[in-house]
């Protein structure tokens, strides 16, 4: 089998990230270069500062990624780069850089969707995963179920019709006075709280739907919360954790499980932050058990933002005849 | 020294490609793009009419600011892209500076303003002394009230040429502040273009100022909104 080399570029949001990947599934090289430090002081990500941070970084990361392999970028077969959905501006600065590093080297140039790149993740840790299976993506920006017919053949079965997973937890977890970012600060409370100690909402949505809603449950816990704070009644926030956390896992499970059973899927693949979570991985982990699903959850840094899934999803797009030309351009909100 | 220029500070966009004493071509639009879509196409564009390959560039140039922060974000990036896979420098120019130079035989003061929102310009002043542009006012992001009255402390009573993207959205407030000496470029000037960048950015080079994929950086001149708003709630 011969090698093809695909240099990922990932700048959708906060991580500047590059990685030098072999036929879709064996990483080389790879640098992620978080930014979270630097926007924790606003509470969350400010696009005009990630963006600049992008194109300061973007050349250090990538010769470092060139130099672990100590290869040039005459060895590169394609640049496969995130063109949306994600912050526009952020996504502008890879994508021109990626443009321009296609052009200037003639090799293939590859637009990569950013949430098939948060599926293909599981490429790269799993070399057994093949389609077709079911995969859960849950992160700050996505919430969504998907039928992964081929490795190019992606249907949405599911998705979030107002707040993602994540969008919730760092809402949450703002209101409780966690620094940002607050997702990891709640999976960490929760573990000293019950689930079971106040009774949020499970919102399923009509029957049989596939779809998410969770600003109903966020606005629960601030209404919860206030309620308390008007009463003058002490708040546990270890217990406010938890129960929410156990109220959002609760759906995320009970719909996956009934993705599996419309589909007949048994294979399941989870990625995007929130796939980080331990309770959600412990939690996914007896529902496999139960129904005798196979699952699959990259490491946490798989599951965050990266450019070697971008790459990973870039040689079966680019197996599949999926080039790009030189018009391609950022796309804020990009479907499937 | 063959030397490939791009230029998207403002909503205008252009490539050239030139050589001491020689512009061999140059691509200028203005009108309903995006420069995300269309600079490289641009690129692409004027070396095929040119019969030219990209490795054949000694150099990339591009101005770095003041400007929109996305079209010099897409400038730059386009611009290390290029140097990163050929492994060549780079040379940034000012916007201002690009400007100035189209204005270069206009022996009295050059005046380019970019559009800085809020009722702010990015500007500086220039004059030609001898064979040479002088900053009389050094770049910076002025509201137009204090612009206008620097101007005035600086110029005396002679002409003064504007030109930049602000021009005509603020052309009245000069021409009343500034009576009888403010006036506009003409449309071909007005706009910054990448043959200006190539020639100053060949000066430049011959200077030794020049950088690469690393070291190019935008001048956005102003801090983030987010960080402005954070430092004057510290204080």
């Amino acid at each position: 089998m011969c090698s093809v080399k695909i240099l990922g570029i990932e700048t959708s949001c906060d991580e500047t990230s590059v990685a030098l990947v072999e036929n879709g599934r064996k990483i080389l090289a790879e640098k992620i270069s978080t930014q979270i430090e630097i926007h924790k002081q606003y509470g969350g990500v400010v696009p005009e500062i990630a963006s600049r941070n992008h194109l300061q970084l973007l050349p250090f990361v990538t010769q470092a990624v060139l130099a672990e392999v100590k290869t040039g970028v005459e060895d590169v077969d394609a640049v496969a780069v995130t063109y949306g959905p994600g912050l526009v501006g952020a996504l502008l600065v890879g994508l021109s850089y990626a443009k321009a590093l296609a052009y200037a080297a003639k090799i293939p140039l590859i637009g990569v969707h950013h949430i098939k790149g948060h599926i293909a993740a599981n490429y790269l840790r799993f070399p057994e995963l093949v389609p077709p299976f079911l995969s859960l993506v849950v992160s700050g920006g996505h919430t969504s179920i998907l039928l992964v017919n081929d490795y190019c053949d992606i249907v949405c079965l599911g998705k979030t019709i107002d707040d993602a997973a994540g969008e919730a937890y760092d809402k949450v977890a703002r209101t409780l006075g966690y620094e940002y970012p607050g997702g990891p600060m709640i999976d960490k409370f929760a573990r000293k709280g019950r689930g079971d100690a106040i009774d949020f909402p499970r919102i399923m949505l009509q029957e049989g739907s596939l779809d998410f809603s969770f600003s109903g449950l966020k606005s629960a816990v601030l209404n919860y919360l206030n309620s308390m704070k008007m009463k003058n009644e002490a708040i546990c926030p270890e217990d406010v954790s938890a129960s929410f956390q156990e109220a959002l896992l609760d759906v995320l499970c009970a719909k996956i499980d009934l993705a599996a059973q419309k589909t007949g899927q048994k294979k399941i693949a989870l990625s995007g932050g929130v796939a980080s979570n331990s309770r959600l991985r412990e939690r996914m982990a007896e529902l496999a058990a139960e129904k005798g699903y196979r699952l699959y959850i990259p490491e946490p840094k798989y599951c965050t933002d990266n450019a070697a899934m971008i790459a990973a999803q870039a040689y079966y797009e680019l197996m599949d005849g999926n080039i790009s030309d030189i018009y391609l351009n950022a796309v804020a909100s990009l479907p499937l | 020294m063959k030397i490939l220029a791009i230029d998207a500070s403002t909503i205008a966009a252009s490539a050239a490609v030139a050589e001491e004493k020689k512009l061999h071509g140059e691509i200028f639009t203005d009108y309903k793009l995006k420069h995300s879509e269309k600079l490289l196409i641009m690129v692409d564009s004027l070396l095929k009419n040119l019969r030219m390959d990209i490795c054949e560039m000694d150099a990339f140039a591009v101005c770095n600011g003041p400007g929109s922060f996305t079209g010099l974000r897409i400038a730059l990036a386009t611009t290390k892209g290029f140097a990163m896979a050929l492994n060549k420098p780079i040379i940034t120019v000012s916007t201002l500076d690009c400007l100035a130079h189209s204005a270069f035989h206009f022996d009295q003061f050059i005046c380019p303003i970019l559009d800085a929102q809020r009722s702010q310009v990015y500007a500086a002043l220039y004059k030609k002394r001898g064979n040479v542009l002088e900053k009389v006012i050094d770049e910076g992001a002025y509201d137009i009230s204090s612009w206008i009255n620097q101007l005035k402390e600086k110029t005396g009573n002679e002409k003064i040429l504007f030109s930049g993207d602000a021009t005509l959205k603020y052309f009245d407030r000069f021409a009343q502040g500034l009576p009888g000496s403010a006036l506009v470029a003409e449309a071909s000037i007005r706009m910054p273009k990448a043959s200006y960048a190539a020639k100053i950015a060949l000066e430049k080079a011959h200077r030794g100022e020049i950088q690469d994929a690393y070291t190019a950086m935008p001048n956005y001149i102003r801090l983030p909104q987010a960080e402005e708003n954070f430092k004057e709630k510290e204080r």
